[in-house]
């Protein structure tokens, strides 16, 4: 009999708690998956144009306005591949900005607006510390040298960089630096008071594929989970260290105590405010959503059941 | 004249290579880095039974293997392994200490008690009983040892300990495991690197065997502030059938490894892409690297200096190398050898271009 198992073609950058899936460890049920990993980060245009992939990882800000803009052609699954803290990436010329106080009405230099750093960076700029963006104004620069010349010169205000430590090499002095004295130490208490590990990178696939099978998107998102998983099991091995960072185990535990058990779920419940806040960055920022109701961005998917 | 890399060979060099699953290791196996010349194929079994089988009998051609095997071999005159300096797996063996929380409270206790291990010349071993001589003043000779089967009886060493010291006391156990001696109170702790799960539950449920450390963050740290060390339990080696048939296989192998190695490095350092799911690893790295003798996993001599003389230091204490005279380099004498043929290679290339 013929192989008649859902051929899928998926770009999808590397990512250490989705590999299992990628070299076939763990199979996606009644599919036949073809792994790319791409040169550059997917885009939503790159799902869309002729030829393009059935599923990738995508810039949730991307998504969103895609959706937002009445195009239904993607839906998204809640599984969510890239996150960060983004205290780190805002920059300021220390001698004109002391806080974010100073920085009502300013000058934001970007290279990408829609830039998953810069949106979430701007976005715990107005939750946490009452920015206004209506206020804001954008200028966009063409690279981080750019960014850190304008940021010298005082032709912006701040700096929102997804590579900071570009900007800074650029910027080669002590006067700018990040907007937050400890930047790390601002993320952690953002992340106790919020609960919200900001969000990146989602999967995410053409509606037709998912539409077509009433069990592929339930079947896609078990595979990952069971891939996010092991990662974390592998974390905590002692027999031989999966992870090359030493201490690892323990650095792990150290996460489980600010976080709880499971600080990188998958699934929509799981990640209520992590999820409701990029909406909330998003509609601040002026990106066109599609309602605020998290459900309408994700196929539905299944539960996840345990056990053979 | 051509180097030895240049391979007059038009076929790949086939052969079979067995190493476990690592972050660093993975796009390897994957085939996504390529060994330059070779067409390998990749075996995974568990670690246990690759590492015996490639021990006693090479049923491979290139094999991870435990680092206080490798080093015990060589020193006994053994070269059918031929190791490069490629450490996959490191790791701080605190963890690996099991005892009996009626009978030892602190590492102190140990002194005079009875503790079990699989094997004597066992990586997980070797480092925690050099852990408790550097931190604690327990010395291998302060303690009863014996070894045997953990769930099993019957568990013989893959290599022999030829350098005893006479003050050392260590019992063979043929008719008993050493998980039942434990529970029955025969012996006080066990060191090992993976736990049966009856240990495993009584250490999560706060039973009777607990972890000799109850902060394992802070033992290891200490240890690295004391030490610079991070601790290599596996090492990577070409049996010498394979190096017989081509001496530059050793460094082609490790040119490979160590690209996958500091791929690895280059995606955990990304701004862009979370590649790891792991909030602030930076900040546990820095913190981590500004106590160690090194950074990144490297491999190499140079680098992992610190570490190998505390290796050595601790299996010269515990009789499985000769007491004197061996040194980092003397682990590694073909692949010193391969490197340096190669780098001259390269520069009589470059006088012959011109």
């Amino acid at each position: 009999m013929d192989d008649n198992r859902v051929r899928l073609e998926v770009t999808l950058a590397r990512y250490d708690h989705a590999h299992p899936v990628v070299c076939g460890e763990v199979e996606i049920a009644g599919v036949r998956p073809r792994f790319v990993r791409p040169a550059t980060p997917t885009t939503c245009a790159d799902l869309l144009a002729a030829g393009g992939p059935d599923l990738a990882d995508v810039a949730l800000p991307d998504y969103l306005r895609h959706r937002g803009a009445g195009d239904d052609r993607l839906t998204a699954l809640p599984v969510f591949l890239s996150r960060a803290f983004r205290h780190r990436s805002i920059l300021v010329h220390r001698d004109r900005v002391r806080s974010a106080h100073d920085l009502a009405g300013a000058r934001v230099g970007a290279l990408d607006r829609l830039a998953p750093a810069v949106v979430n960076a701007v976005g715990l700029l107005v939750d946490s510390h009452g920015l206004d963006p209506a206020r804001l104004s954008w200028i966009s620069a063409a690279d981080e040298t750019d960014l850190a010349a304008r940021l010298s010169e005082g032709s912006i205000d701040v700096a929102v960089a997804t590579s900071p430590s570009a900007v800074l090499s650029a910027a080669g002095g002590a006067a700018i630096g990040p907007l937050f004295d400890d930047p790390v130490s601002a993320e952690r208490g953002y992340a106790e008071k919020t609960g919200v590990l900001p969000i990146e990178r989602t999967l995410v696939a053409r509606s037709e594929v998912i539409r077509r099978h009433r069990w592929l998107a339930s079947n896609i998102y078990r595979s990952f989970e069971i891939a996010r998983r092991r990662y974390f099991q592998r974390l905590s091995d002692i027999r031989a260290s999966r992870v090359p960072i030493p201490g690892a185990p323990q650095h792990y535990r150290a996460l489980q105590q600010v976080f709880g058990d499971d600080f990188w779920p998958y699934g929509i419940a799981a990640n209520a405010a992590s999820l409701e806040a990029a909406l909330r960055y998003a509609a601040d920022q002026g990106i066109p959503l599609a309602g605020r109701d998290v459900d309408d961005y994700f196929a539905p998917v299944e539960p996840f059941v345990d056990g053979s | 004249m051509t180097g030895p890399t240049r391979s007059s060979r038009a076929e790949p060099l086939g052969f079979t290579f067995a190493i476990s699953s690592y972050d660093h290791v993975e796009d390897l196996v994957a085939g996504r880095i390529p060994i330059q010349g070779a067409d390998p194929l990749f075996i995974r079994l568990p670690i246990p039974e690759m590492f015996r089988r490639f021990v006693t009998v090479q049923d491979w051609d290139v094999s991870e293997m435990s680092f206080v095997n490798y080093g015990t071999m060589r020193a006994n005159g053994d070269d059918r392994v031929i190791g490069m300096p490629v450490f996959p797996s490191r790791l701080y063996r605190q963890s690996a200490i099991f005892v009996r929380s009626d009978r030892i409270s602190r590492p102190e206790d140990l002194r005079g008690a009875r503790v079990g291990v699989p094997a004597w010349a066992n990586s997980a071993g070797v480092w925690a009983r050099g852990l408790l001589a550097d931190m604690h003043g327990v010395h291998p000779r302060d303690v009863i040892w014996y070894q045997g089967g953990i769930e099993r009886p019957g568990r013989v060493e893959n290599v022999p300990a030829r350098f005893m010291p006479d003050d050392i006391t260590l019992h063979r156990v043929a008719d008993r495991g050493l998980e039942e001696m434990l529970w029955t109170g025969d012996i006080d702790a066990l060191i090992l690197p993976a736990p049966p799960p009856s240990l495993e539950t009584s250490v999560a449920s706060g039973g009777l065997i607990r972890l000799l450390y109850d902060d394992l963050a802070a033992a290891e740290r200490a240890y690295r502030e004391k030490t610079g060390c991070l601790p290599m339990m596996h090492v990577v080696a070409v049996s010498a059938r394979l190096h017989e048939q081509d001496p530059t296989i050793l460094v082609r192998v490790y040119d490979a490894l160590e690209t996958a190695r500091r791929e690895y490095f280059e995606r955990l350092r990304s701004e862009e892409i979370s590649h790891v799911p792991l909030p602030w690893h930076e900040t546990h790295l820095a913190r981590v690297d500004a106590e160690l003798a090194m950074s990144d996993w490297a491999y190499g001599i140079e680098p992992n200096r610190r570490s190998l003389e505390t290796y050595l230091r601790y299996v010269s204490a515990q009789g499985l190398i000769p007491t004197h005279g061996v040194r980092a380099e003397d682990l590694f004498p073909e692949w010193i050898s391969a490197m340096d043929e190669r780098s001259h290679g390269r520069r009589s290339e470059e006088r012959v271009d011109g």
